[in-house]
């Protein structure tokens, strides 16, 4: 049998690998592959021949040597963090998800269970080493032929894999209702517990020095009370999958590596105890797809934002269902994953007692939103181009329906943003340099100018899908592969290009009324020109959708680019 | 009320659909059948204005699907093979969306009638994904139907419906009909067309081959044989002389 999964596994990459480069023939993806080649060796291949410099010499490098134990404790905390997360808030996605042709084929077939879970073991695997290769090379591991680098984030990698495959088995037999897993089964949980208790314990301990402390010595006293002690006991089984990645040369590897291979063994021992509830894990997957359900991350049914009456304006409508669509995906532990570190960001950078200094950070949080936030918040024409079908049936004009679809996004996004400047301006107060009156009016400028930014590049990024639908990938899934990425990087570049030539003229007329009113009232005078170039690129984001909105009538579903699976 | 007169699809150099004309009037349930790439999905389509015709005219109403597409869109209901629903909205939802974009008044009262005679009644709460098969195709029906549309098409309704689905199924087709709405019915399952539609449309490789009552086509000479029903008028029509044995 384990021939038959190793001929599954070996066809099915050698088959996908001839399907891109099939693709290749297609203009889009040849030039999108010649710009990520030119990326890649740009910015990683270049700078790392050009330096000469040897990766990871972190253990004999004498002006790295320093650094090592901040690694050793932060990296271990960080697996920690995810060791414990991984039990109270699990992924949403299952811990082993078998496709509609795998429990077509397998399921009926007279395969063992256990074969089955080493069969998506090996599958499993193949991520792990895209992994090793994309991280080795980012790290210049790759080009330097230090083999030890790969072989450490392997073990990393893996054992984080089958970590988690584990905790996805043994929480998933208490959701399906079984009574008491196999004791085995919780030893790791335990031992994570306990680990959780000691290191918890140490922070608490360590809190009140932390509070006062600037944040320098705040981090130097959090390395310090890892390097020792039962912290430092307690990271210890983390650092052992770090110290591998760190090793310089095959004898240090074989030196420190066995710990790891023994928490990858131990893990692997683990899963395959687990492998009782793999039944459950491949039953769910098996009624999922017999029911037709959408696979996991499903959507929960939660309140909608507002009301939608049946008499109105249908962008409403559409801008409604979009916001729903936000809602019945994001839950409160995402809200929490992205709030968490923006928290622990901000009160780092804030130091101790002064509020002032995450200002800067959360004001420059305001304009990365404002600048990247279009490319990641992908709930309009991105995702439902490939509804077209539907969406051309209704009873609105292509510019109705363009406006409906990034409204939105702009919406939610604009609030963000709002809510953002709202506390930047809230803890600014201790920023002595400016008066109330320049920072409210800062704050203004910035709540004024960000809503339009946001809708030019949206209108920009849901134009190019109406007018190269071939090109640009819609749906929630996305191509892979270095030509996927050079054709984002296109998008990117030119969505860029257009807003700089769309905000030319905006700005131009701002920028002399800015001049002036500055000249006369200071930083409060800036705030008319921020309405007046707001309300002069929402008038030619306005233009462009009337525009845009006759092609999207005539486009055809049939030629609409979906992503890939 | 359906008006497609010289309707041409073309996909590149491919001529899907071939200068296709019939009408439907209100009352009337028309029958579009045909082989596999015979055509019919790309008359659907063409029809409800999801593809734009290389060539011709299509009337919903009075009101021509490319020149003036609201008002035609606002007559109409495309009911596809497959149910094409929104994952993240719940059925309530989804009828509140139609009566937004179609401008229904009564809503309430429509959305209640509707799911009770698609018995979709206490699954108002409930994402596509809770819905069986049959209750989803149900969901886009009643979706389709709220708007009251004049002209209605459905393609191969009844997939994925149970025995009683089906028979509701056909009940509430011949219902609209009966109420004044002009429909059409793309199906390969020759049975139903034969039970429920007052006329048929054969097309093959895109072009009319065929246009009648059932009695008329039977008693056309190239299409009569012994057993006048419509699988053999069909297959006769279709080249299948012997009855395709």
């Amino acid at each position: 049998m384990t021939g038959v999964f190793l001929f599954l596994t070996l066809r099915s990459v050698w088959n996908r690998a001839r399907h891109r480069l099939r693709r290749l023939r297609q203009p889009r993806y040849v030039i999108g592959l010649g710009v990520g080649l030119v990326y890649l060796y740009w910015f990683i291949v270049r700078q790392q021949l050009r330096a000469g410099r040897r990766p990871f010499d972190l253990l004999t490098d004498p002006e790295l040597v320093p650094i090592v134990p901040a690694i050793l404790v932060l990296g271990a905390l960080g697996l920690w963090l995810v060791a414990a997360v991984a039990w109270v808030w699990p992924s949403s996605e299952p811990p082993i998800r078998f496709t509609p042709a795998e429990v077509h084929f397998f399921y009926p077939a007279p395969v063992a269970r256990r074969q089955l879970l080493h069969y998506k073991l090996l599958r499993s695997q193949l991520g792990v080493v895209f992994g090793v290769l994309v991280a080795s090379l980012f790290s210049g591991a790759l080009l330097a032929g230090h083999a030890a680098v790969p072989v450490g984030f392997f073990l990393l990698f893996s054992t984080l894999r089958l970590y988690l495959i584990g905790v996805g088995f043994t929480r998933a037999s208490l959701s399906a209702g079984v009574r008491s897993a196999p004791w085995r089964a919780w030893i790791p949980a335990a031992i994570v517990a306990a680990i959780s208790l000691v290191i918890l314990g140490s922070f608490a301990r360590m809190l009140p020095s932390l509070w006062s402390l600037p944040a320098g010595q705040g981090f130097r006293l959090v390395v310090e009370t890892g390097r020792e002690g039962p912290l430092a006991a307690a990271l210890r089984p983390f650092q052992a999958l770090i110290v591998p990645v760190l090793a310089h040369g095959t004898g240090q590897l074989w030196q420190s590596a066995w710990p790891a291979f023994v928490l990858l063994l131990v893990n692997y021992w683990w899963v395959l105890q687990s492998d009782v509830t793999l039944e459950t894990a491949a039953a769910t997957s098996e009624r999922q797809q017999a029911s037709g359900q959408r696979r996991a991350p499903a959507p929960a049914a939660r309140r909608a934002p507002f009301a939608l009456g049946p008499r109105g304006r249908p962008e409403a409508a559409i801008a409604w269902k979009n916001l729903i669509q936000v809602g019945r995906y994001a839950s409160p532990r995402t809200a929490i994953r992205v709030l968490l570190p923006l928290v622990i960001l901000a009160f780092v950078a804030s130091g101790a007692e002064k509020g002032a200094g995450a200002a800067p950070l959360l004001g420059a949080l305001a304009a990365f939103l404002t600048l990247l936030g279009p490319y990641m918040v992908r709930n309009d024409l991105r995702l439902d181009m490939t509804r077209l079908g539907v969406l051309k049936t209704w009873p609105v004009r292509g510019s109705t329906l363009f406006l409906g679809e990034v409204l939105a996004p702009v919406a939610l996004l604009t609030s963000i943003v709002w809510g953002t400047l709202a506390v930047t301006l809230a803890l600014s107060a201790g920023l002595a340099e400016l008066t109330i009156a320049e920072r409210l009016s800062l704050a203004a400028l910035a709540a004024l100018v960000a809503p339009a930014i946001i809708l030019a590049q949206l209108v920009i990024q849901n134009g190019a899908v109406i007018l190269f639908p071939g090109w640009i990938p819609t749906g929630p899934t996305r191509p892979r592969g270095i030509e996927a990425m050079g054709q984002q990087m296109l998008m990117f570049a030119g969505t860029l290009l257009l807003l700089a030539i769309g905000v030319l003229p905006a700005g131009a007329v701002a920028a002399v009324l800015g001049f002036v009113l500055y000249q006369l009232a200071g930083i409060p005078g800036l705030v008319p020109a921020g309405a007046l170039f707001s309300a002069a690129l929402i008038a030619e984001s306005a233009l462009v959708i009337a525009l845009l909105g006759s092609v999207l009538e005539r486009t055809d579903p049939a030629a609409v680019e979906t992503g890939e699976n | 009320m359906i008006l497609v007169d010289g309707l041409t699809k073309m996909y590149g150099r491919l001529k899907a659909v071939d200068n296709l004309s019939f009408s439907v009037a209100g009352g009337e349930v028309i029958g579009l059948i045909g082989p596999n790439g015979a055509g019919k999905t790309s008359t659907l389509k063409c029809i409800v204005g999801i593809q734009a015709p290389s060539a011709g005219t299509i009337r919903i109403g009075g009101h021509d699907i490319v020149a003036d597409p609201i008002e035609a869109k606002r007559r109409l209901a495309f009911m596809p093979d497959e149910p094409q629903l929104f994952d993240y909205l719940t059925v309530r939802e989804h009828l509140a969306l139609v009566a937004r974009l179609y401008g229904v008044a009564s809503v309430d009262e429509r959305s209640r009638a509707l799911l009770q005679e698609l018995e979709l009644a206490g699954k108002e709460g409930a994402l596509p994904g809770e819905l069986s098969r049959g209750m989803k195709q149900k969901l886009a029906i009643a979706c389709g139907l709220l708007h009251d549309p004049v002209a209605l098409l459905f393609d191969e309704p009844l997939t994925g419906l149970d025995p009683l689905g089906i028979r509701r199924m056909k009940q509430t087709i011949v219902s609209r009909a009966r109420a004044g709405a002009a429909v059409v019915v793309s199906s390969h399952l020759l049975h139903l067309v034969e039970e429920i539609c007052t006329r048929i449309v054969i097309i093959n490789h895109g072009v009319k081959i065929a246009d009648g009552t059932l009695g008329e086509l039977a008693a056309r000479a190239d299409l009569a044989s012994s057993d006048p029903d419509l699988e053999q008028i069909f297959l006769k029509a279709t080249g299948h002389g012997d009855g395709g044995r």
